[in-house]
């Protein structure tokens, strides 16, 4: 069982850094598991609200491994324990950090091209072991990866349906106090 | 002169530890993510109380 959850984690793990680190010109693959799908999403909204600090690690020269390990360290300084927005948020960072650079010189590209694949293996390795290791049991208590597609579908697949809701309420309630205080 | 005694008072910055700038990381990672998982318990929360009330 235990086993059956490092492989989900892995393979999950795997299909987003893929697609994060794949060359140009090259298709995306569709994404491989449902909670694939929901990741690429959900991942794609927390790019577009924070490409700020984004755009300080896309191409970013240094070591990436060991940049990764040091965040998954310091993330959880006193808690001890992640939640999902932490760990959607780190592998999104990690996604980034395996992005082909923007633009930039010749020997910058064949860096990034010579680093890639070895280092998205290494990273794939490095969060698996932090989300199976020190973080299994809150892994298991959350229901898994099954727990990560019930706390993020109902509001992605249905926001919209939702704000009409919201909005259709607060135009009744206005209505309704509108009514009461002219008949009172 | 003001703009001498402004070159002058400019403290040169400290240098960076090694790893501050990971930590530094770290520590935004963890305000976006902690952001994020309050706005996903907040809309489920919204949800919850729509589906429930229809």
């Amino acid at each position: 069982m235990g086993d059956a959850l490092r492989l989900r984690t892995a393979r999950l793990l795997t299909d987003y850094l893929e697609y994060c680190a794949r060359r140009p010109g090259t298709v995306a693959q569709p994404p491989s598991t449902r909670e694939a799908a929901l990741l690429r999403s959900v991942a794609a909204q927390v790019r577009q609200r924070h490409l700020l600090l984004w755009s300080r690690y896309r191409g970013y020269r240094g070591n990436r491994v060991e940049l990764v390990a040091r965040a998954a360290q310091e993330i959880l300084p006193d808690r001890g324990v992640p939640t999902w927005g932490l760990v959607v948020v780190l592998v999104t960072f990690t996604g980034i950090l395996l992005e082909r650079p923007p633009s930039g010189h010749t020997w910058e590209l064949k860096e990034w091209d010579d680093s890639v694949d070895r280092d998205c293996q290494s990273l794939v390795t490095l969060l698996c072991d932090w989300l199976t290791g020190p973080h299994r049991s809150w892994l298991e208590v959350e229901d898994g990866w099954d727990g990560f597609c019930d706390a993020f579908t109902p509001a992605v697949v249905s926001w919209s349906r939702m704000l009409v809701q919201v909005l259709l309420s607060c135009l009744m309630a206005t209505i309704l106090t509108y009514l009461w205080t002219k008949l009172l | 002169m003001p703009g001498k005694k402004a070159r002058k008072n400019a403290q040169p910055s400290p240098p960076r530890a090694p790893g501050e700038a990971e930590v530094e990381c770290a520590i935004q990672l963890r305000r976006i993510g902690d952001k994020l998982s309050f706005r996903q318990k907040l809309l489920n929360l919204i949800y919850k109380l729509f589906h429930s009330g229809t």
